[in-house]
C-alpha cells in the first residue's frame, strides 16, 4: 500500500496499526541504507533505523505536514541519533567517529539477509564494497551527510536544508564539496596503498 | 581557470540538469571546467549504481510489531477545534481625520460593507424566527390547569416554561383572558394568563407579570389533610412539594431572581397530572419526582401505597397553593398503576429542552431572565413552592 506523507501521517495519528507497515515499508531501508553508509556498521544502522522509527512515532502527534515535509522530518530524526551516537563515541573513545574498522569490515559478520541488493559496476569498479565505504567514510561528517541523503536517497536540497536545519545555499556548498573530496578520495584510493585511511582525510576537509 | 565559488555555481547547475534527466555537462561553460567537473559528475552518475543496503527481516518484523504496539498503547488524539481569533482592534485609521483614503479604504469599506449585509440577514432570521407573527387572545372561564396546558371554555390551550400567569390568584371558574403568541413558524413564544379586559399589550413575555419568589428551605413533611377515598383502589396521600434542587449546570450564571414575599393569602386549586419520575428515600422522608417537582410523601402514605409506589406510576395531584408557596396536596390518586420507567435522565421532553436550555453553551443563557419563574406561583402546580426558581433559569426568549 502506498500513501503519500499527508495521509501516512494522518493514519499514523488515527492509530492505524497498518500505517506502521506503510511507514516501515516507505522508509525502513532509506533510514537503514543512510545509517548504514553513515555509520558502516550494520548494528550501530539497525539501532539508528529502530531509535528513530520510536521517535516518529512518540512525536507523530505533534507533527503538522505543513511545516516540515515528512521525509524531512524523518531524516532529520535519524540525522540527530547518529550524532549523538557518534558524539557518545567519540566521548568512549571506542571507535573513530570518522572511519570505519575495515579491517573487519562493516558486513564481514552478517547475521541474517543484511547486504547489498544489487551490486554495481561502481562497486565492482573499486575492488571491493570496503573500498567505496572507506571512500565515503574519508568524508567530513556534514559533507557525508549530504551527500549520501542527496545522492543515495534522492532527498531534494530543499528536505536536505530542513533535515540539517541549514540553509539551502549551505547544502549547496557541502554538497559540492563532498563530491569533490568523494571523487579524489575514490582516484587516490585507486592509485596508492590504502594502508592509512585516516591521515589522507585531513586533506579533504 | 574558474574560481572555486563559480565552480561551485556550475557543478549545482550540472547536478540540477541531471536530476531532470539532461545532460549535465550542458552546464559547462569551458573545457577547464568539463575537466575539473566531469569526474565529479561521472562519479554521481555511477553513484546510481551503488549497493543499497536492506533492514534484515527479522529486525523488520520485530520492529513493525514493537512500533504497532507503541502507537496503539498512545492515547487517541483529541482534536482541539481551532482557538476563536482575538478580538481585532477597531480600524482606527478609519476615524482619523484627514486619513488619506487608499487601497486600504478599500479593503476597510468592503470588510464593513460585508458586515452590515451579513447583520442584516441575521437581523432579518431573527426576526422571521422570534418576532411573534399572531396572537390568539381566548376569553372565557378557567375549567381545568394541567401540566402543560389549561382549559378555557372548553379549549385546551398548551402551556409551556414561558407561561406568564398574571393572576396571582387563579382559580378554577373564574374568568381569565387568555393570549397565545406564536412566530411565524408557528411556534409558541408566551402565553399569557391575565384577567378579562386586562391591558394585554403590556404582558408580553419579558415584562415580568409574576413575582418571583426566591427558592425557600424546605418544608417539614407533615401530613395535612386526611386521606381523601377516591374512586380508584389506590390510597388518596397529602403530599408537601419541596423546592426542587435541581442540578442546573454551574455554569449557568444566570443571575438569581430576586427574592419576593409571596403575595397571594387565599389557597389557589392545584391540578397536576404524571409520572413518578423518580422515588428517593431520605431519612425516612419519600420523595417523589412528577413533572420535576418534588413531593414528599409522609410516611403513612407511603405505607399505604406500598410497593406501588415506584417509578412509572401515573400519579394525579390535588391540592391548593398556600401563601407561602407550597402546595397542600389534598388527594393522591394513582391513575396508572403500570410502571413503565423512564431512562435515566427521564425521556420528558420538557427535560431535553431543561438541558439544552441551561446548556453552558447555550446562547440563550442568561438572557431574558425577566421570564423565569413566570407562573410558577400560581397554582399550575408545576413548580409549587417555588421550585421553579432554579428549574427555569435562562429559559426565557430574551426578548
Amino acid at each position: 500500500m502506498q500513501l503519500n506523507d499527508a495521509e501516512l501521517v494522518a493514519r499514523l495519528q488515527r492509530r492505524d496499526p497498518e500505517a506502521v507497515g506503510v511507514l516501515m515499508e516507505q522508509y525502513a531501508d532509506r533510514l537503514y541504507n543512510y545509517a548504514y553508509y553513515h555509520s558502516g556498521d550494520h548494528f550501530q544502522a539497525e539501532d539508528i533505523v529502530s531509535e528513530t522509527f520510536t521517535r516518529i512515532i512518540e512525536k507523530i502527534d505533534g507533527y503538522v505536514v505543513r511545516d516540515v515535509p515528512f521525509k524531512a522530518w524523518v531524516f532529520r530524526i535519524a540525522h540527530n541519533l547518529l550524532v549523538d551516537h557518534f558524539r557518545l563515541i567519540t566521548k568512549q573513545k571506542t571507535v573513530s567517529l570518522e572511519v570505519v574498522d575495515f579491517d573487519n569490515g562493516p558486513i564481514a559478520t552478517p547475521s541474517s539477509d543484511w547486504g547489498a541488493a544489487d551490486g554495481g559496476a561502481m562497486a565492482e569498479q573499486y575492488a571491493d564494497r570496503e573500498e567505496l565505504h572507506q571512500a565515503i567514510a574519508t568524508l567530513p561528517e556534514d559533507q557525508r551527510t549530504v551527500f549520501i541523503l542527496r545522492f543515495f536517497e534522492g532527498v531534494e536540497l530543499e528536505q536536505v536544508a530542513d533535515s540539517l536545519e541549514k540553509s539551502l545555499a549551505a547544502i549547496k556548498s557541502l554538497q559540492y564539496r563532498a563530491v569533490r573530496n568523494l571523487r579524489r578520495a575514490l582516484d587516490e584510493m585507486s592509485d596508492r596503498d590504502l594502508a592509512n585511511p585516516v591521515n589522507s582525510q585531513s586533506d579533504l576537509v | 581557470m574558474s574560481s572555486e565559488t563559480q565552480l561551485e555555481e556550475i557543478f549545482n547547475s550540472s547536478v540540477a540538469l541531471l536530476e531532470r534527466g539532461q545532460d549535465p555537462q550542458m552546464a559547462f561553460t569551458s573545457p577547464a571546467e568539463a575537466i575539473e567537473l566531469g569526474p565529479m559528475v561521472g562519479l554521481l552518475q555511477e553513484s546510481k549504481s551503488w549497493p543499497r543496503y536492506h533492514l534484515s527481516t527479522a529486525t523488520r518484523a520485530a520492529l513493525s510489531a514493537s512500533l504497532t504496539a507503541q502507537l496503539l498503547a498512545m492515547p487517541p488524539v483529541v482534536i482541539q477545534p481551532p482557538a476563536a481569533p482575538a478580538p481585532q482592534p477597531s480600524p482606527v485609521s478609519l476615524f482619523r481625520p484627514r486619513q488619506r483614503w487608499g487601497w486600504s479604504l478599500f479593503g476597510s469599506a468592503k470588510g464593513m460593507a460585508a458586515a452590515l449585509v451579513l447583520a442584516l440577514v441575521v437581523a432579518v432570521v431573527l426576526l422571521a424566527a422570534f418576532i411573534p407573527s399572531s396572537r390568539i387572545v381566548k376569553a372565557g372561564i378557567l375549567e381545568q390547569i394541567g401540566a402543560d396546558f389549561i382549559v378555557v371554555s372548553g379549549q385546551r390551550i398548551q402551556t409551556d416554561q414561558n407561561t406568564v400567569f398574571q393572576l396571582n390568584d387563579l382559580k378554577l371558574g373564574q374568568p381569565v383572558a387568555v393570549e397565545v403568541i406564536r412566530n411565524k413558524e408557528d411556534q409558541l413564544l408566551a402565553v399569557v394568563v391575565l384577567p378579562p379586559g386586562a391591558n394585554q399589550a403590556a404582558n408580553l413575555p419579558g415584562q415580568s407579570l409574576t413575582p418571583n419568589q426566591s427558592p425557600q428551605p424546605p418544608p417539614a413533611p407533615v401530613p395535612t389533610v386526611t386521606p381523601v377515598p377516591t374512586s380508584t383502589s389506590a390510597p388518596a396521600v397529602t403530599a408537601t412539594p419541596v423546592p426542587t434542587p435541581t442540578p442546573a449546570p454551574a455554569a449557568t450564571a444566570a443571575p438569581q431572581p430576586t427574592a419576593t414575599p409571596a403575595p397571594p393569602s387565599t389557597p389557589a386549586p392545584v391540578e397536576t397530572e404524571g409520572v413518578v419520575q423518580n422515588v428517593v428515600v431520605n431519612n425516612n422522608v419519600t420523595i417523589v419526582v412528577i413533572n420535576n417537582v418534588q413531593y414528599v410523601l409522609p410516611p403513612d402514605y407511603v405505607k399505604q401505597l406500598g410497593p406501588s409506589l415506584k417509578i412509572g406510576i401515573v400519579l394525579k395531584l390535588k391540592g391548593n397553593r398556600r401563601g407561602d408557596g407550597s402546595v397542600i396536596v389534598v388527594n393522591v390518586t394513582v391513575v396508572n398503576n403500570n410502571a413503565n420507567p423512564a431512562p435515566p435522565g427521564g425521556d420528558n421532553k420538557d427535560d431535553k429542552d431543561k438541558k439544552q436550555k441551561d446548556s453552558p453553551d447555550d446562547p440563550n443563557n442568561g438572557k431574558g431572565n425577566d421570564n423565569k419563574n413566570k407562573g410558577n406561583n400560581n397554582g399550575n402546580g408545576n413548580n409549587g413552592n417555588g421550585n421553579g426558581n432554579n428549574d427555569n433559569k435562562g429559559k426565557g426568549k430574551g426578548k
